[in-house]
């Protein structure tokens, strides 16, 4: 069962989320801002990309915590009363509330985009509609990469402990672990970048263009529905915001 | 055809041409194969003939190269058709492939190729190199020598009439080689031009039309490969020859010798030999049986968190003083069994002792350094600037002092013929030293157990002869070693034991030879020396059946 | 793109990223998380650094939350610090080296700090915010807290950062140094 906000065209999905950011940067907080938050939860969760509201949660969670206690607890005059007996910054309360009903839809819009990208899907769609090849490979490539290091750094982690690196114990032990761990890691990165530019030569990757997509995720009209509503409800927001 | 013309070319930064003034024309249908001593320059050859080098590498160049007239700098290697395989297979990945038909894909899309015949191109490369098995799979999850497949695959979609291979078998097990040949043979036969390094000269024998010889950089010999095989110039070169070849030189047999078991076994059929023969070659293989297990496992059963189960139940003692052979299809679980062994992993049911202790709760760092471990495709666990610096890493994680590990490590280096580039950054060495280097790190504390996983892979004659002799010369001081290996050579040459695995299960546990031939009969003269050459086992035993070779030319 | 470039800057980022993660992981009270960006700079040349550290930024934000896109300048700032102290030798000793790393800490501290208090109010990343906090709690005014807190973040993980940077210039192999002439440099040869 595949969900709506991965069938959908990667581009729909990222002009989704963008639409989303811009329209938390525009429409007036908190109260905008909160409404806008608890759309941005409902869309992600109806359109299966739920994960992101959770991931979102855990981001944005310990910031919502440490807003109120920046600016509610220790913030400046006038103070009001607190339920549990001390005082709270009037102003900071409400500036927490900006701050944090403005990150939480920023972030909760982003993580639930990550949370569907599917890099392969995206590098077929820049393929279809002819954007730079360039550009595209890099971004696919780099998660790639990422996943290599990844992998290349638990080898590497499990090779010194096998010729008797300690990795686990006091704050002294670990912290004589991080060269013997990361500096290895680097020089095998750079020395592997380096037999990649051959590799990435021979396989074409240089080739100057056209290329073809050889499984392009569909364009539906829905999709350009969507795209130009989302573009145009920031237009609208916008002119609103300036208009008021 | 590729043409190179007074072609000269130094790498930037290095004080020596990697090579000079080579004027060689690689035509279609030939399978040609560059071999040499290590930095001799056959690598260095497929990079200039793809017209990688100096256009990427940088570096200074004279001379021309032609490709059919053009030259081939002008564009990427895919579009000209030239298909072009550097030595390690997982760095030859595109990066923006989620499944190995993705990654095949690649190249037709790169030349942009219509879809319906990019299909085509993939569903023929699939036939053909046999990977329908792998298709689905992610790539970064295939092993060394499935990445090999892929590749080669991969590149075949887009039809080259060239390929230049570096280094193809390097990490295919002998029946992925054999048929990796076949294919290759197949492509020749179908008018492209192949152009291959290899050390293997036993495989290559079957599949090359015409063997170059490198040295220092130059052509040292050009021509047909048996004939080059049997002479005495090879090895000259510091190139290596088959192992029958070998064993006819080591007997004092003149060039030109024997290249293959089967012309060896001919030079020496006499009745009278059998008895002699029969009589010096079965000497009982040598097992210390101490009472002290050096590895236990008892009733292991392994799975990978969400993953089946890997070993079913496995019962294995090994004592002090045994080399044991660790053999099984990928897959059956020899790597597993491995990292359990060195407390990578933990049972997930039943128990392993190491060296006396249980494993569990324990990490590898708790084993070190009475305990070496070598992985596969050490080199991308090399972590130190220098060679020196990088085999004394254990000793100071264990406490050495400078002295005690100066010493171990001048040892080891010398063993493994590392000594003249002590000083060196791995990197800047070719691949097979970089191996030798790893197993170093790994036997400078002298561990008392020894778990290598496939040793000899990617390293020629010599560095393997090397490797077999440590292992030997140690396990008579009381080394116990476990190995994977698919190296038939290397099995016979320095293990006594067979364990072998299929399906997460021991199938069989018993003396190697009988792994490698399936047989245990009485066997005449002829076949005996046939396999002393395919199995050597033990190098004293290699040594008489060359001697008595010897007194039977001499009579 | 150069072919080597786009073998380089996956790689790059990729270290950005990955090497984050490796220190989070051991718990440890820094980042090193622009590693990649200070290499590249000084292999490639200062162009290459601003690249990799605006892809990383980007990269960062898709994966982790677009608010963050505001920290890019420091990126620029970092791989700007990392060629000049390639042009002048910094890399030459880990003495040498820590100077320009107290130094990058320096100006990447105030202007996160600037960033920071402008932009969010004080509250962006939980580290350096709670430490901010606690400042705070001790009787600093909002912006000193933030500052304070953002200095000493900053010039402990940019000196570790440029060390590490440093012993791994000085550590490359030949010929990946000859490949990178401005490395040579870095390192005082």
């Amino acid at each position: 069962m595949t969900s709506l906000a991965r069938t959908a065209h990667p581009f729909t999905t990222g002009t989704v989320a963008l639409a989303f950011t811009a329209l938390a940067i525009v429409v007036p907080a908190p109260a905008g801002t909160i409404v806008l938050y608890a759309i941005i939860c409902l869309v992600a969760i109806l359109t299966g990309a739920g994960r992101g509201v959770i991931l979102g949660l855990v981001v944005v969670a310990p910031l919502w915590f440490l807003l109120f206690l920046m600016h509610g607890v220790l913030g400046d005059s006038p103070r009001v009363p607190a339920p549990w007996g001390g005082t709270l910054s009037h102003a900071g309360v409400a500036l927490a509330a900006v701050q944090g009903s403005r990150l939480a839809a920023i972030v909760t819009a982003s993580l639930a985009f990550a949370s569907v990208f599917d890099p392969n899907r995206f590098m077929q769609a820049a393929i279809a509609h002819r954007w730079r090849f360039d550009l595209a490979y890099v971004v696919v490539a780099t998660l790639d990469a990422a996943e290599q290091l990844t992998v290349h750094a638990r080898r590497l982690r499990e090779a010194q402990r096998t010729r008797g690196l300690r990795v686990r114990g006091s704050l002294a032990v670990r912290i004589r672990a991080v060269p013997a761990l990361i500096l290895p890691l680097i020089l095998a990165s750079l020395t592997d970048a380096d037999d990649r530019t051959l590799a990435l030569e021979s396989r074409g990757m240089t080739i100057k263009g056209p290329r073809t997509a050889f499984d392009p995720p569909p364009d539906t009209r829905l999709d350009r529905a969507i795209r130009w509503g989302a573009l145009l409800s920031v237009v609208a927001a916008m002119v609103w915001r300036v208009a008021r | 055809m590729i043409a190179l013309q007074n072609v000269t070319f130094r790498y930037p930064a290095h004080d020596r041409d990697a090579i000079t003034d080579i004027s060689l024309e690689f035509r279609p249908g030939e399978v040609a194969w560059l071999t040499g001593a290590l930095g001799s320059g056959t690598s260095t050859t497929l990079l200039v003939a793809a017209g990688l080098a100096p256009r990427l590498t940088g570096g200074s160049f004279s001379g021309s190269v032609a490709l059919d007239k053009r030259d081939p700098a002008l564009a990427s290697p895919l579009a000209q058709g030239i298909a072009y395989l550097g030595a390690s297979p997982v760095l030859q990945l595109s990066g923006i492939a989620r499944t190995v038909r993705d990654e095949i894909a690649i190249g037709p899309m790169n030349v942009g190729w219509p879809r319906e015949r990019i299909v085509e191109a993939v569903d023929e490369a699939i036939d053909r190199f046999d990977i329908s098995h792998l298709a689905p799979r992610a790539p970064l999850q295939l092993s060394g020598g499935e990445t090999q497949r892929v590749m080669l695959a991969a590149l075949s979609a887009t039809r080259p009439h060239t390929w230049l291979l570096d280094e193809p078998f390097a990490a295919l097990d002998h029946l992925a080689r054999a048929a990796m040949a076949e294919l290759l043979a197949s492509l020749a036969q179908q008018g492209e031009t192949i152009v291959v390094t290899s050390d293997d000269a036993d495989l290559m024998l079957g599949l090359a039309t015409r063997l170059i010889v490198f040295e220092g950089g130059r052509v040292a010999l050009d021509g047909s490969p048996a004939a080059l095989l049997a002479g005495d110039e090879i090895g000259r070169t510091g190139a290596g020859t088959t192992g029958a070849a070998t064993m006819a030189r080591q007997a004092g047999i003149a060039a030109p010798r024997p290249v293959t078991t089967r012309e060896l076994v001919a030079t020496i059929a006499s009745p009278l030999a059998d008895a002699a023969v029969l009589h010096k070659t079965t000497d009982g293989v040598a097992v210390t049986p101490h009472l002290d297990a050096v590895l236990q496992l008892d009733g292991v059963i392994f799975r990978y968190p969400k993953g089946p189960s890997v070993l079913k139940g496995i019962t294995l003692i090994v004592r002090q003083g045994e080399s044991v052979g660790l053999f099984g299809s990928n897959g059956a679980g020899k790597s597993t069994l491995l990292r359990l062994a060195m407390a990578l992993e933990h049972p997930s049911t039943g128990s392993v002792y190491t060296l006396g202790s249980s494993t569990e709760r324990r990490g590898p760092e708790d084993f070190a350094p009475e305990v070496g471990f070598l992985f596969q495709q050490p080199e991308r666990q090399l972590s130190a600037a220098s060679v020196r610096a990088e085999c004394r890493l254990a000793p100071s994680y264990a406490g050495w002092d400078e002295e005690r590990s100066a010493s171990a490590i001048d040892e080891v280096l010398h063993q493994l013929g590392l000594a003249d580039v002590a000083g060196d950054h791995p990197s800047d060495l070719p691949l097979p030293r970089r191996r030798l280097v790893a197993l170093a790190a790994v036997l400078v504390t002298s561990p008392r157990l020894l778990l290598l996983d496939e040793p000899t892979a990617g390293l020629d004659d010599a560095s393997r002869e090397k490797v077999a002799r440590l292992v030997r010369e140690r396990t008579a001081q009381g080394l116990t070693t476990l190995a994977i290996t698919h190296d038939a050579v290397f099995a016979h040459e320095a293990l006594d034991r067979a364990v072998v695995l299929d399906s997460g299960r021991v199938v069989f546990d018993g003396a190697v030879r009988d792994v490698l031939d399936g047989k245990q009969q009485q066997r005449p003269a002829a076949l005996e020396i046939a396999l002393a050459l395919q199995l050597q086992v033990g190098n004293d035993r290699r040594d008489n059946v060359a001697r008595v070779i010897a007194e039977i030319q001499a009579r | 793109m150069s072919p080597r470039l786009l073998a380089l800057i996956p790689v790059a980022v990729a270290i950005n990223l990955v090497i984050g993660r490796i220190v989070a992981e051991l718990a440890l009270p820094v980042y090193l998380d622009t590693l990649g960006t200070m290499l590249v700079s000084v292999l490639a040349g200062l162009s290459g650094g601003l690249l990799i550290g605006t892809v990383s930024q980007v990269l960062a934000a898709l994966l982790g939350g677009y608010v963050w896109i505001a920290f890019t300048p420091i990126q620029w700032l970092i791989a700007v610090l990392a060629a000049v102290a390639a042009m002048r030798g910094g890399f030459a000793s880990s003495r040498r080296t820590a100077v320009w790393g107290v130094m990058c800490g320096v100006v990447c501290g105030l202007t996160s700090a600037f960033i920071s208090y402008a932009v969010y109010r004080g509250v962006s990343v939980s580290g350096v915010t709670a430490v901010a906090t606690l400042l705070r709690s001790l009787g600093l005014s909002l912006p000193a807290a933030v500052t304070v807190a953002s200095l000493a973040t900053d010039v402990l993980d940019k000196t570790i950062a440029f060390v590490f940077v440093g012993m791994l210039l000085r550590s490359l192999p030949r010929r990946i140094l000859g490949r990178f002439p401005l490395a040579a440099r870095s390192v005082g040869r």
